[in-house]
C-alpha cells in the first residue's frame, strides 16, 4: 500500500509537470505583448523594450519556463500586472470563496443524488423511478448560469430572501458570507446532481442483481439494510468515479457561475486576468485548477483503496 | 404423525413475460418434510429446482407468479409479506447458494456477514455477534477462524468461501435448511469435505435438509429421499436407495445411465438424447415423450397422472404400472 502511495504520488507530479509546460506553450502562443497591453498603444518602443527587460520577457522560453516553475515550487508565483500585489496573496483571498462554494456545490448535489439514485434503483420502473429521471435530465440539459440567473430572480429580485450577488467576505460574519453562497452553489450544484442520479441509479441497480444481495436477503435482512449496507456500499467506486470527474466541470462552471453572482472567486479572478490580459495571474491560475483537478483525481484513486478491499491486494 | 415441517402442495410458478402472457415453469408441484428429513431434490439444469428454492424462500424474481401453498411450521409462506418473510429467511430457513465466488459481499468481512444475521434475528450486540462468528467458522472447520473472520472473501479459496456461506445458513439454526448445488462449483477434493461439514451439522442440529442437485452422487450420499423433477414437474419420488436401485420412470433411468462410471468396455458415455426443451416448446403429453425411449402413442395424448404404484412412492408415467407387475 506504501508503495502504491509512492508510485502514485510520483505520477503525480509527473502529471503537474507536464501540465505545467503545456500551460505555459499555449501562454506563449497566445496573441498579445503584456508589456504592449500595460503601456497602451501610446508608447515608444524604448519604454516597451524596457518594460519588457524588467518583465523578463527578453529572456529565451526555457529560462522563464524555469523561472515560472522554480517560483511555483518556493510558492512564488510573481506578481500580478494589472494588481500590482503578488499573485500568490491574490489567489489565496479567492480560494475563501471558491473553495467554500465548491464545497457546498458537491455537498449538495451528493445530498441530492445519492438519495434520489439509490431509491430509483431500488424502486425501478416505478413512479419515483420515472420522475427522479425525469428531473434529473432536466438538471443535465438547463444551463448552470441560466439556473443562476433564475434563482437570483426569483430569490433576490422578486422575493428578496437572498442577496442577488456580491460577498460580503468571511469577516462579515458566518451567516451572511454562507447565505451569498447559497444560490450560487444551487446554480452550479444542479447539474452535477442529474449526472450523479443518473450514474448513481445504474451503479446501484447493477449491484442489486448480485448474488450477495440474494445472501444478504436470505439471511432475514429487510430490503432497506440490504440496499444501504450492502448494494450502496458495493455501488460507490462508479459514484465517487463520475464525483471526481465532474469536479472538471464544477471549477469551469464556477468561473461562469462567479461571474454571474459577482462572487470574487478564483472564476473570477481568471476571467478578469483574460480580459485584461494579465498573463501572470492567468498562467498561475490555470495551472492551479489543472493542480486541483490532478490532485481530486488522485484522492479518488486512493479513495478505491477504502472502498474496494480486493484493490488493496491487487495493488501491492 | 405430527404436522410437517414443510408442505408444498399444488406449487405452481409462471414467469411474466416482457412481450405479454405467462410461460408456466413450475407445474402442480407438491413436497413433504418432516422435521429432520433429508430430500434431495434432481433434475437437468432448466427443470425448475432452483425457482422451487427460491419459492420457498420468497425470494423469486418480480416477474414470477406463485399459486399453490407452500406451508412451513404450519404457516403459509406464500400469504407472508415482506416484513413477515424476513422474520423466516435465516432464522427458521437457511438458504446455501451455487457460486461462493459471488454470493458473498466483497466488501464486507466474512465474520460481519455471519454475524450479521445474528444481530438482526436474535439482537446480538456486534461484537458478541462477530464472537459467535469465530465459534461458527471454527465448526465449519476454518483453521485459525479469529484470524480468518477479519478476511474478506477474495482472500479464501472457494472451498472456504462455500464454508462461510454454510456459517451464514447454519448461524441461527434454522429448522430448514435449502442447499442450492452447494458443491457445483468446488473442485471434487473440495466437494466431499463440504458435504461433510454440511451433513455433521444438519445431524448435530437435527435440520431438514433439502438438496437440490444434478448430481445423483452428491443426492445419494446426503439424501434419505429423492424427488426428480423435469420440466418443472414431479416425474418420480420416493426413498433415495428404492429410486436410485429400482428407478420407475424412464427419465430417472436416463439419468443413471448418464452418471459416467469405470466400465470395463470403456464405452461411450451414455446420455440422454436431445435437451431439456424450452418451457415454451414442451411437446403434448407427457413432457418428457420426445426424448423418451420407452415413449407409446398413448404418451401424447395426455399429461400422465401423479400415481403412486408402490407404498412411499410417486411417479408420473402411463407405463409405471407394467414396471413394477415386470
Amino acid at each position: 500500500m506504501t508503495a502504491l502511495l509512492l508510485r502514485r504520488s510520483a505520477s503525480l507530479f509527473l502529471t503537474l509537470l507536464a501540465v505545467s509546460g503545456l500551460i505555459f506553450l499555449v501562454m506563449q502562443v497566445l496573441p498579445g505583448d503584456p508589456a504592449a497591453i500595460m503601456l497602451g498603444t501610446s508608447a515608444s518602443a524604448d519604454t516597451l523594450a524596457a518594460l519588457r527587460q524588467e518583465l523578463g520577457l527578453d529572456q529565451p522560453m526555457l529560462v522563464r519556463y524555469l523561472q515560472w516553475i522554480g517560483g511555483l515550487a518556493s510558492g512564488d508565483l510573481g506578481t500580478s500586472i494589472t494588481y500590482g500585489v503578488p499573485v500568490a496573496g491574490l489567489i489565496g483571498e479567492r480560494l475563501a470563496v471558491t473553495l467554500p462554494l465548491a464545497f457546498i456545490a458537491i455537498l449538495l448535489s451528493v445530498a441530492i443524488a445519492l438519495p434520489l439514485g439509490v431509491l430509483s434503483a431500488a424502486k425501478r420502473n416505478g413512479p419515483v423511478d420515472y420522475i427522479a429521471g425525469f428531473v434529473s435530465q432536466l438538471f443535465i440539459a438547463v444551463p448552470g448560469f441560466w439556473v443562476g440567473l433564475l434563482l437570483a430572480l426569483v430569490f433576490a429580485v422578486k422575493l428578496g430572501v437572498m442577496p442577488s450577488g456580491g460577498f460580503p467576505g468571511w469577516q462579515a460574519g458566518f451567516g451572511p458570507a454562507l447565505q451569498a453562497l447559497v444560490l450560487p452553489a444551487i446554480a452550479l450544484a444542479l447539474q452535477q446532481a442529474g449526472v450523479l442520479t443518473r450514474v448513481t441509479r445504474s451503479a446501484v441497480a447493477e449491484v442489486l442483481g448480485e448474488d450477495f444481495v440474494r445472501t444478504a436477503r436470505a439471511k432475514g435482512l429487510p430490503k432497506r439494510v440490504t440496499l444501504w449496507r450492502h448494494a450502496v456500499r458495493n455501488a460507490l467506486v462508479p459514484v465517487v468515479t463520475i464525483l471526481g470527474l465532474q469536479f472538471t466541470f464544477l471549477i469551469a462552471g464556477a468561473v461562469l457561475i462567479e461571474n454571474v453572482f459577482n462572487l470574487p472567486g478564483l472564476g473570477r479572478l481568471a476571467y478578469q486576468a483574460l480580459t485584461q490580459r494579465d498573463l501572470v495571474v492567468m498562467q498561475d491560475v490555470v495551472m492551479f485548477f489543472a493542480g486541483l483537478v490532478i490532485l481530486v483525481n488522485f484522492l479518488v484513486d486512493m479513495s478505491y483503496l477504502i472502498l474496494d478491499p480486493r484493490l488493496r491486494e491487487a495493488s501491492r | 404423525m405430527s404436522a410437517p415441517l414443510l408442505d408444498i402442495q399444488g406449487l405452481n410458478i409462471a414467469m411474466r413475460l416482457a412481450r405479454g402472457g405467462r410461460l408456466p415453469i413450475v407445474n402442480d408441484l407438491s413436497l413433504t418434510l418432516q422435521a429432520g428429513d433429508t430430500v434431495g431434490i434432481v433434475g437437468e439444469s432448466g427443470s425448475g429446482k432452483s425457482l422451487l428454492s427460491l419459492a420457498v424462500m420468497g425470494l423469486l424474481p418480480p416477474a414470477a407468479v406463485v399459486s399453490g401453498r407452500i406451508l412451513f411450521e404450519g404457516r403459509d409462506l406464500l400469504s407472508l409479506d415482506d416484513d413477515g418473510m424476513s422474520e423466516i429467511r435465516g432464522r427458521r430457513i437457511g438458504m446455501i447458494f451455487q457460486e461462493p465466488m459471488t454470493a458473498l459481499n466483497p466488501a464486507m468481512t466474512v465474520g460481519d456477514q455471519i454475524a450479521e444475521g445474528l444481530v438482526r434475528h436474535e439482537k446480538l450486540s456486534w461484537n458478541a455477534a462477530r464472537d459467535r462468528a469465530v465459534e461458527l467458522l471454527d465448526r465449519v472447520r476454518i483453521p485459525d477462524p479469529k484470524a480468518r473472520a477479519s478476511a474478506y472473501p477474495h482472500q479464501m479459496s472457494g472451498g472456504q468461501r462455500q464454508r462461510v456461506g454454510i456459517a451464514i445458513a447454519v448461524a441461527m439454526r434454522p429448522a430448514l435448511m435449502i442447499a442450492d448445488e452447494p458443491t457445483t462449483a468446488l473442485d471434487v477434493t473440495v466437494q466431499a469435505e463440504v458435504l461433510e461439514i454440511l451433513d455433521d451439522l444438519c445431524q448435530r442440529e437435527s435440520m431438514a435438509l433439502m438438496l437440490i442437485s444434478h448430481d445423483l452422487g452428491v443426492i445419494a450420499r446426503m439424501c434419505a429421499r429423492t424427488l426428480v423433477l423435469y420440466a418443472g414437474r414431479r416425474m418420480e419420488e420416493g426413498a433415495t436407495r428404492a429410486v436410485l436401485t429400482g428407478p420407475l420412470n424412464p427419465y430417472t433411468k436416463g439419468l443413471l445411465r448418464a452418471v459416467p462410471r469405470r466400465r470395463a468396455d470403456d464405452g461411450p458415455l451414455e446420455t440422454i438424447p436431445g435437451s431439456v426443451p424450452g418451457f415454451a416448446r414442451l411437446p403434448a403429453g407427457c413432457v418428457f415423450s420426445d426424448r423418451c425411449l420407452d415413449v407409446v402413442a398413448a404418451c401424447q395424448a395426455g399429461e400422465p397422472a401423479w400415481t403412486s404404484p408402490l407404498p412411499g412412492r410417486g411417479v408420473r408415467c402411463i407405463r409405471a404400472g407394467e414396471e413394477v407387475s415386470a
